[in-house]
């Protein structure tokens, strides 16, 4: 594939929000003035249950509306405003989400899925009847690869478990070749064995230049795989700092790793 | 054997016209296989879409004496314009505003013909439309040789469909749309794009329809239409290319060929009586398979043998 890899030459992508809230009913779920995410290679997203991680990312992507507030895609060369434009193009330009609660095409089975994912827009054309041999053939070794790497029941016909389906999510968006990637909970039912399998995955893709902003309550993953740590209480990053740094701090410990949550 | 001829083909017009109209339910059929089957997208105005066609093909003949290949033409354009309207309203909305706006699609285009009587001519009809070739007795044959090719061709344009990139991409923006956006997928151009493109097949069906009938009357696009088609693609299997075509051959095969042709039913039953018996045996049909067997005969689309197959594509 030619687009979307590698970072640009000023350095990584980054998004930077400024002034995004956004509100279910008269609850305030996010609410923040300034923050940057990106700069560093991978960087954590913690805090407790309904901090608002979920809503803010979901805020980044479009798939759930922001109140106010603008969010800017810049690659160092030139900024666009994802906050202006539909989703799939917000994807189109690199940045992807894999989904906390688990998604999938009912009817589609797991090599649909990947094809799916890889196929152009120019593949996709009504009187392109006969485009699958060249899909195939042009992304079908890549597919295998993954495929060969995670398990699966039965490769050749449907996802079955809530984990095969989490692993399709993150297959799927890893085959886009995003920048920016924002891993909600990748983790969460994997067993350990394939977490480790995950996590070496993401490493060598970030090796390759994709930044990585994942959400994720096994912190034991958080500590070891970020460069840098975002702790979100109450709709808003209010501290950020290098793994060490966050895990020791008295309001991260107080809001969240005390209280038995874990 | 010309004596066979004449006994299945020749002699009884019931026949023939029974089977234009099976030709033209598994066309419509297919067609709405892509947008329900494939989209997801209910379409309950498909005589609308068909209509619009017929009538454009129609009052272009009659009035303005257009040739065929540009009457034909125009109402496929008429179909796909429609087509595009209608998916671009519906994009966003749920099931349920779907299937009311395309009955309000297909309720305005009938308004529309029954009220412009300068045109449409309205109750009274609009007429005559001829076959844009005569070659004797057996133009009818030829015309329905012709709706047999168009039809097939139908059949295997949905096939490839299932088979091709743009199938999978269908299927996906009707299992999962906000998935598929964030797949980099154009949800709501998908969704148009589709309607526009089937849309226009409909019309250029009803285009096709119109040198069969010769006269076109308002009550020839009612809902009736669309019931049968629903009724065919549910019964033989709404997700399934071949779907319309089985089911359509028990429906309409047995009630407007097998039955009026050899049950020898008195006039008075057959003009009265039976076509809304058959309407109310469809409805019952409908519900009986929507309750047991939702997929109909031929059952749930088989993705996974595409997929054992990618070799051979
Ligand atoms: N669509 C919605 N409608 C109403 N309330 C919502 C909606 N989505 C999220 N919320 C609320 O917003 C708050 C933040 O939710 P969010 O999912 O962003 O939290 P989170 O930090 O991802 O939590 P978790 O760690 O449990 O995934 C929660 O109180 C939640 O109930
Ligand atoms: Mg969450």
């Amino acid at each position: 594939m030619s687009e979307g890899n590698g970072s640009a030459p000023g350095g990584r992508a980054t998004i930077r929000i400024s002034g995004l809230t956004k509100s279910f009913g008269d609850q305030t779920v996010v609410d923040i003035d300034e923050l940057v995410l990106g700069a560093k290679p991978v960087e954590g997203l913690i805090g407790p249950n309904g901090a608002g991680k979920t809503t803010l990312m979901r805020l980044i992507m479009r798939s759930t509306r922001a109140d106010t507030g603008t969010v800017v895609l810049d690659d160092g060369s030139s900024e666009v405003a994802l906050s202006k434009l539909a989703p799939h193009r917000i994807a189109s330009l690199g940045v992807v989400k894999t989904n906390q609660v688990t998604q999938d095409f009912a009817g589609l089975t797991i090599w649909d899925s990947l094809l799916l994912a890889v196929a152009q827009r120019h593949d996709e054309r009504p009187h392109r009847i006969y485009r699958e041999r060249h899909v195939v053939e042009a992304y079908g070794e890549e597919i295998q690869g993954y495929l060969d790497t995670f398990e699966f029941s039965e490769p050749g016909g449907f996802a079955h478990s809530a984990g095969e389906k989490k692993l399709l999510d993150l297959i799927r968006c890893l085959l886009l070749e995003p920048k920016i990637l924002l891993l909600d909970e990748p983790t969460a039912g994997l067993s350990e064995e394939v977490t480790t399998q995950v996590i070496e995955m993401l490493r060598t893709k970030v090796a390759e230049g994709m930044s990585v902003i994942i959400v994720e309550h096994d912190l034991d993953v958080i500590w070891g795989f970020s460069d840098v740590v975002h702790f979100m209480a109450e709709g808003d990053v209010i501290l950020e700092g290098d793994p060490d740094y966050i895990r020791a701090h008295s309001t991260v410990v107080e809001k969240y790793l005390g209280s038995g949550h874990v | 054997m010309s004596a066979v001829w004449d006994y299945l083909f020749g002699s009884p017009a019931f026949l023939i016209f029974g089977t234009y109209t099976l030709m033209m339910i598994v066309g419509l059929g297919i067609l709405l296989h892509l947008q329900l089957g494939v989209t997801g997208i209910g379409n309950f105005g498909v005589a609308g879409f068909w209509g619009a066609g017929l009538y454009t093909f129609g009052i272009l003949q009659v009035h303005y004496d257009v040739g065929f290949w540009l009457a034909l033409l125009a109402a496929t354009a008429a179909g796909g314009v429609l087509g595009a309207i209608a998916g671009w309203v519906i994009a966003d909305l749920d099931d349920d505003g779907v299937l009311a706006a395309t009955l309000a699609v297909a309720t305005i285009v009938f308004l529309a013909i029954e009220s412009e009587k300068d045109f449409t001519g309205g109750r009274v009809g609009l007429g005559t439309i001829d076959f844009p070739f005569d070659i004797g007795e057996r133009t009818d044959l030829a015309w329905l040789a012709i709706l047999f090719g168009v039809t097939g061709l139908l059949l295997w344009y949905a096939r490839r469909v299932h088979r091709s990139p743009y199938g999978r991409l269908l299927i996906a923006t009707g299992t999962n749309e906000p998935l598929a956006r964030s797949l980099r997928k154009p949800v709501k151009r998908t969704k148009v794009g589709i309607m526009a493109l089937t849309s226009a097949g409909m019309g250029a069906l009803g285009g096709l329809y119109g040198p069969i009938v010769h006269f076109l009357f308002p009550t020839q696009l009612t809902v009736a239409i669309t019931v049968s088609v629903i009724t065919a693609l549910v019964l033989g299997g709404q997700q399934r290319p071949w779907g319309a075509f089985i089911g359509a051959v028990l429906t309409v095969g047995l009630f407007d060929i097998a039955i009026k042709l050899y049950v020898p039913l008195p006039r008075e039953v057959l003009e009265h009586a039976f076509p809304v018996t058959k309407q109310i045996i469809f409805g019952a049909l409908l519900i009986f398979v929507l309750l047991f067997r939702p997929l109909g005969i031929l059952g749930r689309m088989r993705r996974e043998r595409h997929v054992k197959g990618l070799s051979r594509v």
